[in-house]
């Protein structure tokens, strides 16, 4: 009974994630597609929670629903994109040559034959490495202990990803001006002010709480930075944030935290391991609350600077 | 099933029907104003309720004090989703914005 | 958790966005599009964690959640440089205008 129970469940999920999926990439207008995939994110959380991994579904809510909508929303609404009407929806022309409906078909055939595949690879799967070693580490959420203690390199080279895609936007963004380009046409909306108010403080502290227990529970840096980068975009469309043309050093400093922490921490882990980015027997849990922090100030100044697609950024009213 | 799990099921079940009524507003209702009533009357009421049944299986102050901050949170942005988008029907169908 | 409703949504949703990345010319569907492949693969990833212990083992989860962030930033980027196209900020653009392209009917 429960099983069936469980079974229509998660073939209820999966049938309102094709749904969503499919409006997302088809629907006629932008912010329908783009509302469609918020709540495709949402749901996704919703699978990772499902499957066993809250610090995905945390992530997944935060980064890939959040952030990921508000980017989309923000250049859909800024670039120009005409609505497709019934003529335009009914055409089978597509970009790559292959009519539509063909190409319709090849897609289809190619999604039962992944599945197939899929079934057949993951039923049968090679017995799972031992997690004795992640277990028996002095940090409780094994993701964060992966995430720093053993796979500290990736981590490393992660936030040189988005350092990186950061600094393309910056000499792109070069070329254009700096314009608000929240700004509501009526001017701000007094309410929104209240509601900063309110919702800074209640951020600021569910992020440091996501930040703290993200050493023994779910949570961790990456998720509270995503929180912190939601309340840079909220303060940008109440007009509190402005662009600027240029980077201050201040912000410059906060940019580079992540990457300058772990990159002391790989030349200081000399001093105690021949091999760079281990953990020390002692003091382990405070590294790795340091370590969290200064990725948890990066990924959000970074994230808030690629929302506001201008080189820097400083508080203050227009 | 205990009678505690029956007042949670009960109370989740409630929720539900609130946003599935609220959904049908939002679906049937004509103008935008009549589906932001339907939206955020309907479905914050189906938040409460829905937190109120799983504080109720959590068992706990402490979950329960969490869940109902996240109704707190859940009202607020839904009040100023609400007004935004009034505000933007205002100002789109040529009234005066205040 | 059932193994072949996960799977065949995995399968499912990467059809869904490699149709929409092949059919579709308009830069955001067709990001969409691949945003929608990549939820796919990290689904897939995490489902056969999921199907040989429980909880799942730790190392694919650190995978999708890096993966989660590297997806972002490839979005964030990719907007910047349409909005660079789009708004005709660099000087010697060859590529059509959005006007050009969006005269022809599957925008």
């Amino acid at each position: 009974m429960s099983g069936a129970l469980e079974a229509s469940f998660d073939l209820l999920l999966g049938a309102a994630l094709l749904w969503l999926a499919w409006h997302s990439v088809a629907a006629p207008q932008v912010l329908r597609r783009v509302a469609m995939f918020l709540v495709f994110g949402l749901l996704m959380a919703l699978v990772w929670a499902r499957l066993g991994a809250p610090d995905l579904a945390l992530a997944e809510a935060a980064i890939g629903a959040g952030i990921t909508s508000a980017l989309l929303l923000g250049a859909g609404v800024a670039t120009p994109h005409p609505d497709l009407d019934g003529a335009a929806t009914r055409t089978t022309r597509s970009a790559c040559g292959v009519p539509r409906p063909v190409l319709a078909v090849l897609c289809t055939l190619l999604g039962i034959g992944l599945a197939l595949v899929m079934y057949a690879t993951a039923s049968t799967p090679a017995p799972a490495p031992s997690t004795a070693a992640v277990d028996a580490h002095v940090l409780g959420n094994p993701v964060t202990a992966v995430l720093l203690d053993f796979r500290g390199y990736d981590t490393l080279l992660e936030l040189l990803v988005l350092l990186v895609a950061l600094l393309g936007a910056r000499v792109l963004g070069e070329r254009l001006e700096p314009v608000p380009a929240t700004a509501p046409p009526g001017g701000v909306a007094p309410m929104l002010d209240q509601l900063l108010a309110m919702s800074t403080p209640v951020l600021l502290l569910t992020a440091l709480y996501v930040l703290w227990a993200g050493s023994d529970a779910p949570g961790g840096a990456f998720q509270a930075g995503a929180l912190l980068a939601g309340l840079g975009v909220m303060y940008s469309l109440a007009g509190r944030l402005q662009p600027l043309a240029h980077t201050p050093h201040r912000l410059r400093l906060l940019l580079v935290l992540g990457v300058g922490a772990f990159a002391l921490f790989a030349c200081a882990s000399l001093l105690w391991s021949p091999a760079p980015l281990t953990f020390p027997a002692r003091g382990a849990r405070a590294l790795a609350l340091t370590l969290d922090l200064a990725l948890m100030i990066s990924v959000a100044v970074t994230l808030v600077l690629l929302f506001l697609a201008a080189p820097g950024a400083r508080i203050g009213r227009r | 099933m205990s009678g505690l799990d029956l007042l949670a099921v009960a109370l989740v079940c409630a929720g539900c029907a609130f946003f599935l009524t609220g959904t049908l507003g939002l679906l049937r209702f004509p103008d935008p104003r009549a589906r932001l009533h339907a939206l955020t009357k309907a479905d914050n009421v189906g938040l409460g309720l829905i937190c109120a049944g799983l504080g109720v299986l959590d068992a706990s102050v402490a979950g329960a004090l969490k869940l109902a901050l996240v109704w707190v949170l859940g009202m607020l942005a839904s009040t100023l989703s609400a007004f935004l988008i009034a505000r933007q029907e205002t100002v789109r169908s040529g009234g005066q914005r205040r | 958790m059932s193994l072949w409703a996960y799977c065949a949504t995995a399968a499912g949703l990467f059809a869904i966005g490699l149709y929409g990345l092949l059919a579709y010319s308009d830069f955001i569907q067709r990001l969409l599009a691949a945003n929608i492949m990549v939820s796919a693969v990290f689904l897939y990833l995490i489902v056969t964690a999921a199907s040989t212990a429980t909880p799942p083992h730790p190392v694919p989860q650190a995978m999708v959640l890096t993966g989660i962030v590297v997806a972002v930033s490839v979005t964030a980027l990719a907007l910047v440089l349409v909005l660079v196209r789009c708004l005709r900020a660099l000087p010697d653009d060859a590529a059509p205008r959005p006007q050009d392209t969006a005269g022809s009917a599957d925008g």
